[in-house]
């Protein structure tokens, strides 16, 4: 049975790529051998080696001249993090695929004290930053999503929260596209209920606000990575007035002025 | 692609400058020709952003834009090596390697590295370190799986040899 384990399926089996009943078949023979045994200890310390080899290097700042080529000069970047994978209830991702750790952490900052973000710094083996977009009971956030009628602000420790726009996706889904503002950040975010419950489909980082101690409107930037996320989920209603209460549950529905047709 | 698809497209691509410059520090084995590398390659893709295709994978198509990038540079330095010199002066005007920390590879990783061919050196970084599967791999290098699995058995090979002769515990 040993004699047709090529070096390369050791391979394979060291690097985790075969399963069910091929990797049974490699691993009962890889046991059952000294010489096998050898080769696979040769595949896994070369791949530990290697790996190790890199590290660090990941964490190394990138070149201004390097963001500002792919930016351009005048961009001031939005930062965006999409936290779509929540609705397939994947773990947490790592926030470093999509932003850097700095914007990681100002949107910590804009979002931690007021929204409730379950945010956790350092806990990664690289030290990433996390960032998790179920909102916990414990967050003002769902609440407001779900009452607070849009253009009205609501204020706690020293931030700002404000709906901008809610929208109805021809699925029928409710989005509301919300402002965060404090002195340090603006962040600009997207929720749509599912199931009943808030999920946070994008947050866009805005320009941080200088210390003036003005709040600071998310940049173009950011509405339009919201924009985005919102054409993607195709055609959709802007919903105002009594059709937003009616969305919302909270004043009677029918009668009110047809909604606006926004993107059809 | 809209503006605003375009600017998503462009914050994805820096948010994956990291592992480019990872990649081409291996390909490389010289931190300061990694950011060469990846500043060229980083304008290749940006004159051919509307080819890239929504929905397959960013960092793919930008890792062998990155590969062949090196392969181009690697190519054109060998048939002329006097534009070298001008090159180095004309990249970046010295703004990356003059101000920012490069970065650094290991000495005897990148001999080992340096050990390889171009191909087996590419593979290695994809599987090993970029943690690419066989088929991810297969799809950047555009090469058959098996050949992957070839390319990349011999090279850890080559490299266990030449790691072990350093002192590595083998």
């Amino acid at each position: 049975m040993t004699g047709n384990i090529s070096d390369e399926m050791i391979m394979a089996l060291a690097d985790g790529e075969l399963s069910g009943e091929a990797a049974d078949r490699v691993r009962s023979a890889v046991d059952a051998d000294p010489r096998m045994q050898q080769t696979f200890e040769m595949y896994r310390q070369s791949r530990e080696l290697l790996a190790g080899g890199f590290e660090g290097i990941f964490e190394k700042p990138v070149p201004e001249a390097l963001s500002r080529l792919v930016l351009g000069p005048d961009n001031e970047p939005a930062q965006v993090v999409s936290l779509s994978t929540r609705r397939q209830g994947r773990p947490v991702r790592s926030v470093d695929a999509f932003i850097p750790q700095a914007a990681a952490a100002a949107v910590l900052i804009a979002c931690a004290a007021f929204a409730g973000f379950q945010v956790g710094q350092g806990e990664g083996a690289d030290g990433t930053v996390f960032l998790a977009g179920t909102l916990p009971d414990s967050s003002p956030l769902p609440a407001l999503l779900s009452t607070l009628p849009s253009g009205e602000i609501a204020r706690a420790d020293g931030a700002a929260f404000e709906v901008v726009a809610t929208v109805r996706t021809g699925a029928g889904e409710v989005c509301r596209e919300f402002e965060l503002r404090s002195a340090d950040a603006s962040t600009l975010a997207l929720a749509c209920r599912v199931d009943g419950d808030w999920q946070i489909e994008v947050a866009a980082l805005g320009a941080p606000a200088k210390a003036s101690g003005q709040y600071m409107p998310a940049s173009e930037g950011a509405s339009g990575l919201i924009g985005v996320a919102l054409e993607d989920k195709g055609d959709h209603d802007v919903l105002d007035g009594g059709d937003e209460a009616c969305a919302l549950g909270t004043g009677p529905c029918g009668g009110a002025a047809d909604p606006v047709r926004q993107d059809h | 692609m809209n503006i605003q698809e375009e600017q998503l497209l462009r914050q994805q691509i820096v948010a994956l400058v990291p592992r480019l410059r990872r990649f081409a520090l291996g390909l490389t084995c010289s931190g300061p020709d990694a950011d060469d590398v990846v500043q060229m390659a980083l304008e290749r893709a940006l004159t051919r952003l509307d080819q890239f295709q929504p929905g397959t994978r960013l960092d793919a198509w930008l890792f062998r834009i990155v590969k062949t990038t090196w392969l181009d540079d690697r190519r054109r330095q060998a048939r002329r090596p006097a534009e070298q010199n001008e090159h180095a002066v004309n990249s970046f005007d010295g703004n990356v390697a003059g101000q920012i920390e490069t970065l650094e590879l290991r000495a005897d990783i990148a001999r080992a590295l340096g050990a390889l061919n171009e191909d087996q050196r590419a593979v290695v970084l994809l599987v090993l370190v970029e943690g690419r599967s066989y088929e991810e791999a297969s799809d950047i290098l555009d090469v058959p799986p098996g050949t992957i699995m070839s390319r990349l058995s011999r090279a850890r090979a080559i490299l266990m040899q030449l790691l072990s002769q350093e002192g590595h515990q083998v």
